[in-house]
């Protein structure tokens, strides 16, 4: 046998006798009917040797952490003054969904009112009640250097000062159709409003291809099912549109579209789930 | 006197057949409705104001009302006298969800009289009035919903009576006493059912009556607050326009006749249809630096009446034209300052 070899066996055989000693039973070679299973479900018992992923799957958030990851996000921007009373299940998901929330990066925006033929629309800084990592855009409106936390209760944005680019009074802005597939938005500084329930409008698939980008922001009845491609939101946050997204969720969702040029800050995209092994 | 009856916005999910759903009853909130810590001012300068808003709260305020018929970012504003004809008008709003600011000021001028038509053709009338307020898609006419519309105007006529319904079923143009199913039976005549009956696509539906016809009828629907509703709103998309005359050379109206040309009332009849996931975008009416706009509404005319003390207001009667403002949220009003001034 191997140094490797031994290795493995060696922490087989831990892994063994932790399970043992958590469920208090012991293991018979004559009776494996009673065999404690161990490891996470869906992961094989036997430690896949080391190397490159051959397949990978990924994860996907419970009902419990998207909640959790919701409430957390909303009482940071200030939304909500605590945390409402919850149940265990996402009472422990706030744990884990704090640090998942706290590395996801926040982008700054120009953060430029929209002058339009019927009023002008702003969106204020927002007062964040806990200091969140700010990135300053790139020139293809990415993320770049971090530029640390923000100050306390606010956000550090490009512009500081919101200053209208477009004072042309009368500026058409662009469209937002609904057709058979989805919504497409064309032209630009669209700023709409698409209510959707199960059944009526729900999934909510919009295709940006307008101009100068734009981004969607999400409230939902119940948090918990509620889902952008796949990954999670902080309801009243911003998130970028990059060529198509698709909102998922069994409770009725309303769904903000505006400029990406409007908005003080956003994230590139949701909360996505690890991937997992298979 | 015009009757206007209650548009009865129903939603598609599956068995709700039944008109309303709380459209054709009264709007709870008796008082103005729930505040939400916000405050509100209208009509500090200028004219005095009704404002009705949609929402599950509101600024405080005096002369501010939630309306359960109105949805979040839609606002009524209603000056409590009628206007000056030929005068021009200056409206500011300024309104916030708490993340988000809407900022307006614009002008219009009255006309020399009230409920000026610009167009020649009902359709032609309504888009005209939709394209004033919003860019909205303008309105396509659907056999089915034209079959329905023009049978209802033809039942109305039959029994010279202004109803959403059809109780008598001897009539020759009688149909169903739901608006509903009559869009049912336009749509499935038209080959067109879709999922719920009312056409592909389609999983609201809204119908307008008026006891007049022809384009000066959709300029006094318009000229309402409920009524506008269905005509105004970027949801609604299809529709189907009918009134006496256009019943009167239907084929049902054979020899014998049931229906002559009309002399009084000709019943308009407009039956709507849309898609609830179609997207909320900005609008006002009148738009900036209209003319011949109108100057007057009676409320009374109205069934429901939107000053008539179910939603929380006093009752009153002739106020100034209903202007209207929606914005692109679906979050409630946590402040707004609204001014008309001369």
């Amino acid at each position: 046998m191997t140094k490797r070899h031994r290795q493995v066996a060696l922490t087989i055989l831990i892994l063994l006798l932790l399970v043992v000693g958590l469920t208090g039973r012991a293991l018979s070679t004559a009776d494996r009917s009673d065999q404690p299973r161990f490891g996470a479900t869906g992961t094989n018992h036997k430690l896949a040797p080391p190397g490159p992923v051959v397949s990978a799957e990924r994860g996907s958030f419970t009902a419990a952490e998207a909640r959790a990851y919701a409430l957390l996000g909303q009482f940071d921007d200030g939304v909500i003054a605590r945390l409402p009373p919850i149940d265990g299940e996402t009472t422990e998901a706030v744990l884990r969904m704090r640090p998942l929330l706290d590395r996801q990066p926040l982008i700054a925006g120009e953060h430029r009112p929209t002058v339009t033929s019927r009023g002008t629309f702003t969106i204020p800084l927002p007062q964040r009640r806990a200091s969140i990592p700010i990135v300053e855009r790139s020139a293809s409106g990415g993320p770049t250097t971090s530029t640390g936390p923000s100050p306390t209760g606010n956000v550090v944005a490009v512009d500081s000062e919101a200053v209208a680019t477009h004072l042309d009074l009368g500026t058409r802005t662009g469209t937002v159709e609904l057709k058979s597939d989805g919504h497409i938005i064309s032209g630009r500084n669209v700023w709409a409003a698409i209510h959707a329930e199960p059944g009526r409008g729900l999934p909510v698939r919009i295709a940006d291809r307008g101009e100068g980008g734009h981004v969607v922001a999400l409230f939902a009845d119940d948090t918990g099912s509620l889902r952008l491609n796949g990954g999670l939101v902080v309801p009243g946050r911003y998130y970028r549109i990059q060529g198509l997204v698709e909102i998922t969720g069994s409770a009725p969702v309303n769904v903000h579209i505006r400029p990406l040029n409007a908005v003080p800050d956003y994230h590139e995209g949701p909360l996505q789930a690890p991937s997992a092994n298979g | 006197m015009r009757t206007y009856r209650l548009p009865m916005l129903t939603a598609a999910v599956a068995l709700l057949a039944a008109c309303g759903g709380g459209d054709d009853t009264p709007a709870a909130g008796g008082g103005g409705g729930t505040t939400n810590g916000g405050t509100g001012s209208v009509g500090a300068t200028g004219l005095a104001l009704y404002v009705l808003l949609g929402g599950t709260t509101k600024p405080a305020g005096a002369d501010i009302y939630l309306d359960s018929r109105l949805a979040k970012g839609e606002v009524f504003i209603l000056p409590k006298d009628p206007l000056l004809t030929s005068h021009t008008y200056t409206v500011a709003v300024a309104i916030s969800t708490g993340t988000e600011s809407f900022n307006n000021t614009w002008t219009f001028t009255t006309g020399a009289s009230n409920l000026i038509t610009s167009q020649s053709t009902p359709l032609a009338e309504l888009n005209a009035l939709r394209a004033q307020s919003s860019s909205a898609t303008a309105f396509t006419t659907h056999a089915g919903y034209v079959t329905a519309a023009v049978k209802h105007a033809g039942y109305q006529s039959e029994i010279s009576t202004l109803t959403h319904g059809e109780s008598d079923n001897t009539k020759r143009f009688f149909v169903n006493n739901g608006f509903d199913s009559r869009i049912v039976a336009g749509c499935t005549a038209a080959s067109d059912p879709g999922t719920f009956g009312w056409g592909t696509g389609i999983n609201m539906i809204g119908e307008d009556i008026a006891s007049n016809g022809g384009v000066g009828a959709v300029a006094g629907l318009w000229n309402t607050v409920y009524h506008r509703l269905p005509m105004m709103r970027s949801q609604y998309t299809r529709l189907g326009i009918g009134d006496r005359v256009d019943a009167s050379v239907h084929a049902l109206n054979y020899v014998p006749q049931v229906i002559t040309t009309p002399t009084t009332s000709a019943y308009l009849s407009i039956d709507f249809g849309g898609a609830s996931a179609t997207a909320q975008i900005a609008a006002q009416w009148p738009a900036n630096n209209q003319t011949n706009v109108y100057n007057s509404f009676s409320t009374d005319s109205e069934s429901p009446d939107p000053v008539g003390g179910t939603n929380g207001t006093p009752t009153d009667n002739l106020v100034g034209v209903p202007i209207h403002v929606i914005l692109p949220t679906s979050n409630d009003f946590t402040s707004l300052t609204i001014t008309v001034t001369p």
